[in-house]
């Protein structure tokens, strides 16, 4: 399985804990909420647009509304590919962390 | 205001979905408007817009990355797709290349060539600032001349009487024998300059002050080259250099003067010499001398627009200072400023080819030359690719199935025209490197392709673009208009209007070739005529020796023309003042029956009773000359038939035993009149010539010959002049060349627009055999077809040749007006010239469509006689 990327990872993790509410706003929302990164709309909806072509996710077309200047939502869904791949980051992370409780500046070792 | 709905800014949307790219922006949109909608509410619109911007920045270098990787992806693709083509049919890609490259080539060197006409005058300091001073003369009224000859007194009047001219000075030519010891030359570009010459010129002093070399009279300023001649190795500083007998200080040395400069010279005299040498002869000082017109006179002013005070002070200068002479003498000279940098290419005052001038008319020319050429190898280009595009139909369609947009369509085939562009443009500076010593040599320029220069590559760069551009503009509009469906198929349904704008096209070519090919014939006619037709004198077997510089060849005339007619080659000998093709001086004079205030010009003429013989004039009235008759020498006057008319007196009889004054009112008796000649070139009207005996102010000696060996002649000749005159250099020429001479900017020219009008239809044919050959495939079945059911192969190539004669003819019917339009605005700088004749006309189109006829001869025979079975054996 081909390994995410970090941006990837995020932006499927930030969908999948969205469930339901996952379009364009509230994504950008969460990752700020979580890792401070701001996206611009265009970064964002470039890097949605890759993870669509690779299958990690489907769209679905939502209602429009007034503030939205009368245009649709886009929302993502993780598909079943997406959640293997989150999976398989998942379990990498817990294999190379293992054991890991804190990590300080080794003076021995650097000397 | 809370929760008010807000559009996002026109700006901001439109810039989003540029950035975006190929994806679905709604969304995007949508979401941008979501949240600036929300900013907007919390924090403000200022907030809210600056928020937006971000949006906008903040993922430009991406988006930059982005496309041009794409772009490069693709462009390799698009060129790949180029090289193929252009290996698949390398007899259109040669034709396309070598038409665009040869078009380019002759685009840069007419580049050159203007840029270098342009160009002239502009090393000096602040060339906007310096002008050259021009007199409008008129006599009794009437417009007399327009020259640059000032009376003396004008500089220094400006220079004292205005403030914003920095500096004023006076020029004057001289020529003669220069002298160090033991050499001796003839010089014949010498000047007598003012000493604040170099204040307004830069031309650069290699050793000596620039700011009083030439303050002191009897001081000489020399080029380097001259002060080899004659010092050698020495440091010619302090040397002593005699000119026509007067001893003159060498005070600096010059740098060789810029070709690119209208005034041309070797040595430098000061003005004060001459000043001081006329005050001996004449007890007169230069400065009231408002009638000697013998000063080209230029200024500089501290401002490069000369305020109108200055400029109407000028106007009017003649009139301050001179005005009851103006008045007494019935003249009026007026002078304008015009600014060194016009001088050589757009002066309205003549210099008799004193100093350089070019000839704006010519620029034009060649500009519009360049540009034709241009169009036509354009037109081959966009003519073939359209009609090859059946080939690449199937190519088109499948791109456009594959998903390929219309503009990414158009930009292929843009890149398509481009590259070959820039292909030939690599060509078409190898081309240069070689035409350029021949050019040079054509042009008399010292012309150079400078390509280190980043100026010059960026330059050559975007006239290629261009060229792609206008090249590549119309196949990329035509072949991406396709349907897919269509050209999946090979249907070639939108050929037809393919097809008119193919042979619309081809016409122009047609029509700009003949326009070129008239136009060339009608130059060299006119040209032909100048150097040919009667000049009213024999100019054939002259040999013409200037005297220069002492005096001695005057003094001594009589025995040196009796010495050199005893050999039996010298039919006759005559000295004069002048000789037809050479300037000539004039007096002022009034004729009988016209009042004491209204004096005439007239130019006058010293010689011999010989110059009738020698020079083959005829008699219109009375007689000429005669050594019998003493009083002749004296008061006799001979006119020619324009100063007849020029006087009013009508027949030439009339004109016999009238009087008039001239030189100090002495009076003169008029004996005879000449028929009319030609004394300068056909450029300008018979001038009008008073002719007198005077055995002073002689300046040439000419030989009429009636040769069978011309060196034995020339040698005899020498010979005699030697004893006569030992040690006094012999520079003879002959008069018809000299009298020739002065076509000689116009046969360059015509050589150069021959040159250019073989290229023209070189390219034309080129893509007429390209079309050809493309029609001649398409029409192959039905040619099988024909031959199969009984068609000759003659009435084949009738049937095929057809097509071009009517092509032609239609060239012939829109380049007839044009060429006729053109070649008369030309013919206008010439007070005699040829009769355009249809003829020419008619030549020239039978001359376009033989050319055509033998381009597409080839293919018409081809396929003529090409076995039907072969086309018609395979179904595809």
């Amino acid at each position: 399985m081909k390994e995410l990327t970090k941006a990837e990872e995020i932006l499927l993790l930030t969908i999948w804990r969205l469930k339901k509410d996952a379009y364009g706003v509230p994504i950008k929302q969460r990752i700020k909420d979580l890792t401070g990164k701001d996206y611009a709309y265009g970064t964002l909806y470039g890097l949605l647009e890759q993870l669509d072509k690779k299958g990690y996710v489907t769209k679905k077309a939502g209602e429009p509304t007034p503030e939205r200047g009368g245009r649709s939502k886009t929302y993502y869904r993780l598909s079943i590919t997406g959640i293997e791949a989150l999976k398989y980051s998942m379990e990498l992370h817990r294999v190379i962390w293992d054991g890991v409780s804190d990590i300080t500046f080794d003076e021995e070792a650097n000397r | 205001m809370k929760n008010e709905i807000r559009k996002l800014p026109v700006i901001v949307e439109g810039l989003l979905r540029l950035l975006s790219g190929p994806i679905n922006t709604t969304p995007m949109l949508g979401d941008t408007a979501e949240e600036y909608t929300q900013i907007r509410s919390e924090k403000g619109s200022f907030a809210a817009n600056f928020w937006c911007l971000r949006q906008i920045l903040k993922p430009l270098p991406s988006f930059f990355i982005n496309y041009f990787r794409w772009s490069m992806t693709m462009l390799r693709n698009y060129l790949k797709i180029v090289f193929r083509n252009i290996r698949k049919s390398k007899g259109f890609s040669f034709i396309n290349i070598f038409g665009l490259s040869t078009g380019i080539a002759c685009s840069i060197l007419i580049y050159l060539y203007v840029h270098y006409e342009l160009s002239y005058d502009n090393f000096h300091k602040d060339p906007g600032r310096i002008f050259r001073l021009g007199k409008i003369f008129k006599a009794n009224g009437q417009d007399a001349s327009n020259s640059v000859w000032l009376p003396p007194p004008v500089a220094p009047a400006v220079l004292r009487d205005y403030p914003e001219v920095e500096e004023a000075v006076r020029i004057t030519f001289d020529n003669g024998f220069a002298r160090y010891k033991d050499k001796t030359y003839a010089e014949k570009n010498v000047i007598v300059a003012d000493a604040g010459f170099f204040n307004i010129f830069n031309f650069t002093l290699i050793s000596g002050n620039p700011e009083n070399a030439l303050d002191e009279p009897y001081t000489a300023v020399l080029t380097k080259d001259l002060a080899e001649r004659y010092f050698e190795e020495a440091n010619p500083m302090g040397k002593t250099l005699i000119f026509n007998e007067i001893s003159y200080k060498i005070t600096g040395v010059l740098a060789q003067v810029p070709e690119k400069s209208h005034l041309q010279f070797d040595l430098i005299l000061s003005l004060k010499s001459l000043a001081e040498s006329r005050r001996k002869r004449q007890r007169r000082s230069l400065e009231e001398q408002w009638w000697y017109h013998a000063f080209i006179t230029y200024i500089k002013t501290q401002d490069a627009l000369p305020s109108q005070e200055l400029i109407d002070g000028i106007y009017n200068i003649s009139k301050t200072y001179a005005g009851d002479q103006e008045e007494q003498l019935g003249f009026e000279q007026r002078f304008a400023i015009e600014p060194i940098l016009d001088v050589y290419l757009n002066s309205d005052y003549n210099s008799e080819g004193y100093t350089k001038s070019g000839n704006s008319t010519y620029i034009y020319l060649f500009i519009s030359t360049a540009i034709f050429i241009l169009a036509l190898a354009c037109i081959n280009f966009a003519n073939l690719t359209i009609a090859r595009s059946v080939g690449r139909i199937k190519e088109v369609g499948l791109r456009m199935v594959v998903g390929a947009k219309r503009k990414q369509l158009a930009f292929q085939f843009l890149t398509d025209a481009i590259i070959i562009a820039l292909i030939s443009s690599i060509l078409a500076v190898i081309i240069v490197k070689f035409a350029l010593p021949y050019f040079r040599l054509l042009t008399g320029q010292q012309l150079y392709l400078k390509f280190i220069e980043p100026g010059s590559v960026i330059l050559l760069l975007c006239f290629t673009l261009f060229t792609g551009v206008i090249s590549g503009f119309y196949p990329a509009y035509y072949l991406s208009r396709l349907q897919p469906a269509e050209s999946i198929k090979g249907k070639t349904i939108p050929q037809m209007k393919g097809k008119v704008f193919r042979k619309s096209m081809v016409v122009f070519q047609f029509a700009v070739s003949i326009i070129l090919i008239i136009s060339s014939a009608l130059v060299s006619q006119q040209i032909n005529f100048m150097k040919d037709s009667d000049l009213g004198f024999d100019r054939e077997q002259i040999m013409v020796i200037p005297f220069e510089g002492s005096r001695e060849p005057i003094t001594k005339n009589r025995l040196l023309k009796n010495e050199l007619t005893k050999n039996s080659s010298v039919l006759s000998a005559s000295v004069s003042s002048t000789i037809p093709g050479r300037d000539i001086t004039s007096r002022i004079i009034r004729p009988e029956g016209i009042p004491e205030n209204e004096n005439q010009t007239m130019n006058i003429l010293f010689t011999d009773p010989d110059f009738l013989e020698t020079f083959g004039l005829e008699i219109a009235a009375g007689r000429f000359f005669s050594d019998e008759v003493m009083t002749d020498s004296s008061d006799a006057f001979i006119l020619n038939e324009e100063a007849v008319r020029k006087f009013g007196w009508g027949y030439p009889q009339n004109a016999i035993g009238k009087e008039f004054e001239y030189a100090r009112w002495k009076k003169g008796r008029i004996i005879g009149v000449v028929k009319d000649y030609h004394f300068s070139s056909l450029h300008s009207k018979v001038i009008p010539i008073v002719t007198q005996i005077k055995n002073d102010e002689l300046r040439y000696i000419s030989l009429k010959l009636n040769v069978k060996d011309i060196q034995e002649t020339i040698s005899y000749i020498e010979n005699t002049w030697k004893m006569v005159l030992p040690g006094i250099p012999v520079n003879y020429f002959f008069l018809d060349n000299d009298f020739n001479a002065q076509y000689n900017y116009e046969e360059k020219v015509s050589i150069l627009f021959d040159v250019f009008t073989y290229i023209a239809i070189i390219i034309a044919c080129l893509g007429l055999f390209g079309l050809a050959s493309f029609l001649a495939e398409q029409r192959k079945k039905e040619i099988g077809i024909r031959k199969a059911i009984g068609a000759t192969v003659q009435s084949i190539i009738c049937d095929f040749s057809k097509v071009y004669v009517r092509w032609i003819i239609l060239a012939n019917v829109f380049a007839w007006p044009v060429a006729w339009i053109l070649i008369e605005h030309w013919l206008q700088n010439f007070a005699y010239r040829i009769d355009v004749g249809l003829s020419t006309f008619i030549l020239s189109g039978l001359a376009a469509l033989l050319i055509a006829l033998m381009t597409v001869t080839y293919q018409s025979i081809r396929s003529g006689i090409a076995d039907p079975v072969n086309s018609l054996r395979y179904d595809s």
